[in-house]
């Protein structure tokens, strides 16, 4: 994928930004965060969309 | 019998309906007369159309729709139908018949086009009007696309959504709304084609039991199957299940400039319509009186969801004139009074998305709040925010912030190399105390639209999110160049502090590449987010 081209395309930028990568722990405490009720809610979800389908059937429209 | 081109020239409301009661007359052996049906649906389009227009009248006009209708249907039938149309050109100014001559008309002043068949009472056919043709849509956003007419040999083109009556025989309302929707996305986008009635029944001959002409109306789930069929990923939501977050989610999609196809119902059960909703009131028209009674406390913050405002949505509804502003819990506000309309609802609607899109708005707007909520990847606001989430394709988002003024070049060209799916879901965040007088936002939180999986890692998720003095970007081989941050030598102790202090992170610079197999993706920049607007798909 890095062509050369792209790579010099990039080089020109040649910027400079402060930054900070997150640690182990700091990633995995804010994925346990991130994770916590996702399971349910996405199974719910879910649900109502094959239970939206199960009803679309009751009313013909015209 | 069948002239050629009628021209006419015509000022005011009322000589055009006497004009077209004439010709209806002359061309389809029918009197409209001023108590029939048919007469009402027309004279209430053109009561509705802006005063001061002049129209150019066509006769004969194939209008493909109806001819399509004709040849399937109609002309199987003993009684005698023409299989032309009346077109009706709309202007805004003064024209005469030699603008047409000499090519000297230009589409500035063109504003669509409606057509008329012969097939009383639901008359108007396959139309194109520009919304401008309508003082009441001077602020709405609407979807639209530039429809390009040939008229006496010019061309001409206007914006407009797709409008039509049912035929009530061969299109109900079900028909009708699948194909302006289908006629909308074709003519927008080369993924789509615009499909003839007559192939809309073709598709559903393996999801009908019955005859299929006359029509007895569709189901939802028959018009999710033609959706379907024509490339479409389409996704059904019904108000029973989906209770209070049923509104919002039509309201995330609309913002999303993605026009949806909604049942209307009748507590009574004698209505069941479906209408196509395209459009929606602008921002600065929400009433914001309630704003405080719908903010919940967060984790981290005092928020709430713009599409839980409560807001007008514009409608292409048969029974209606184009453009019909519609509240979506009295739908039906706008019809004549009687006992029927008085109390109905939307209760379900299907939403014709990207077959790619794979997480649907309920899943992406749960995401963003928490991922807004988070204490190491979110923000702890100063103030009330509003949160709005919409869904638009990534090219047209890095077109605007590649336009934005001012905006900071670093993060700018952080998203410009973030490598992203077609469609995404975007998260915008106001201050609560003066939105919608500030279009600012104070941050932007950018996801995956094309993972449906629940146990996704936020990496996975989050392409990047931009807070008023931080910015989260996921480093990534193709995305993010190391060589941005080679020059990162002064290695100050702040980047270093940390809640936690035993879990500090590394300062992120070019020696710490060696261990790139081993570091987490999730990179903080000390940037400021500034100078970023209200972006929307209708501009």
């Amino acid at each position: 994928m890095k062509t050369n081209q792209f790579t010099t395309l990039k080089h020109k930028k040649n910027r400079t930004v402060k930054a900070r990568r997150l640690s182990s722990n700091e990633v995995a405490s804010a994925n346990k965060q991130f994770k916590a009720g996702m399971e349910e809610y996405f199974r719910e979800s879910n649900n109502k969309i094959a239970m939206s389908k199960k009803k679309a059937k009751d009313t013909i429209v015209k | 019998m069948e002239s050629n081109i009628v021209k006419a020239k015509v000022i005011g409301h009322q000589e055009i309906l006497d004009f077209l009661g004439l010709l209806f007359y002359e061309f389809y052996d029918k009197r409209l007369k001023t108590d029939s049906r048919s007469f009402r649906i027309i004279k209430k389009l053109i009561d509705e159309l802006d005063e001061g227009f002049y129209f150019l009248v066509e006769y004969p006009y194939v209008e493909k729709y109806y001819r399509d209708i004709y040849y399937n249907y109609l002309s199987t039938k003993h009684n005698p139908y023409s299989r032309n149309s009346i077109r009706v050109n709309i202007f805004s100014k003064e024209i005469d018949y030699d603008d047409f001559e000499n090519c000297s008309i230009s589409s500035d002043c063109f504003l669509g086009y409606f057509t008329i068949r012969p097939t009383s009472p639901y008359i108007i056919g396959h139309s194109y009007i520009s919304p401008k043709a309508f003082s009441k849509n001077k602020t709405n956003n609407i979807a639209t696309y530039i429809k390009r007419s040939i008229i006496e040999g010019v061309r001409l083109v206007s914006p407009a959504f797709p409008y039509s009556n049912q035929d009530g025989e061969f299109m109900t309302c079900a028909e009708t709304s699948l194909s302006l929707i289908l006629n909308y996305f074709g003519a927008k986008y080369s993924n789509y084609n615009s499909l003839l009635p007559s192939t809309i029944l073709t598709l559903l001959l393996d999801h009908s039991d019955q005859r299929q002409t006359p029509s007895s109306g569709l189901h939802f789930e028959q018009i999710s199957h033609i959706l379907n069929k024509v490339g479409f990923g389409p996704v059904l939501y019904m108000k029973e299940v989906f209770g209070k977050e049923f509104n919002s989610l039509i309201s995330i999609y609309i913002d999303s400039k993605i026009p949806i196809i909604a049942g209307i119902s009748s507590k009574d059960e004698n209505f069941n319509h479906s209408v196509v909703i395209i459009g929606q009131q602008n921002i600065q028209e929400i009433d914001y009186t309630n704003l405080n009674k719908l903010i919940t406390q967060g984790k981290q913050n005092k928020y709430v969801f713009l599409d839980e405002l409560r807001r007008k949505f514009i409608a292409n509804d048969d029974n209606l004139p184009p453009y019909s502003i519609i509240d979506l819990d009295k739908p039906t506000s706008n019809y004549p009074p009687n006992k029927t309309y008085t109390d109905t609802e939307i209760f379900t609607f299907v939403v014709p998305l990207y077959k790619k899109i794979y997480r649907d708005a309920d899943k992406a707007k749960y995401t963003i709040k928490k991922l807004l909520e988070n204490k190491k990847v979110g923000y702890k606001f100063k103030s009330d925010i509003i949160i709005r989430v919409l869904l638009t394709s990534s090219s047209s988002f890095k077109n605007y912030i590649r336009n934005l003024k001012d905006f900071n070049k670093n993060i700018e060209l952080f998203i410009l190399q973030t490598h992203m799916p077609k469609f995404i879901w975007l998260a915008e965040i106001y201050d609560a105390r003066t939105f919608p007088q500030n279009l600012e936002a104070k941050a932007i939180i950018v996801s995956d639209s094309t993972d449906p999986i629940e146990d996704l890692d936020i990496e996975d998720v989050l392409f990047f999110a931009c807070y008023p003095d931080k910015t989260i970007v996921m480093d990534s081989e193709y995305d993010i160049n190391f060589d941005m941050f080679e020059n990162e030598e002064n290695n100050d102790a702040e980047l270093n502090k940390d809640d936690d202090s035993s879990n500090s992170g590394q300062l992120f610079a070019t020696n710490t590449i060696k261990n790139e197999m081993e570091l987490e993706k999730i990179i903080v920049l000390d940037d400021n987010f500034n100078n970023y607007t209200y972006y929307s798909n209708y501009k």
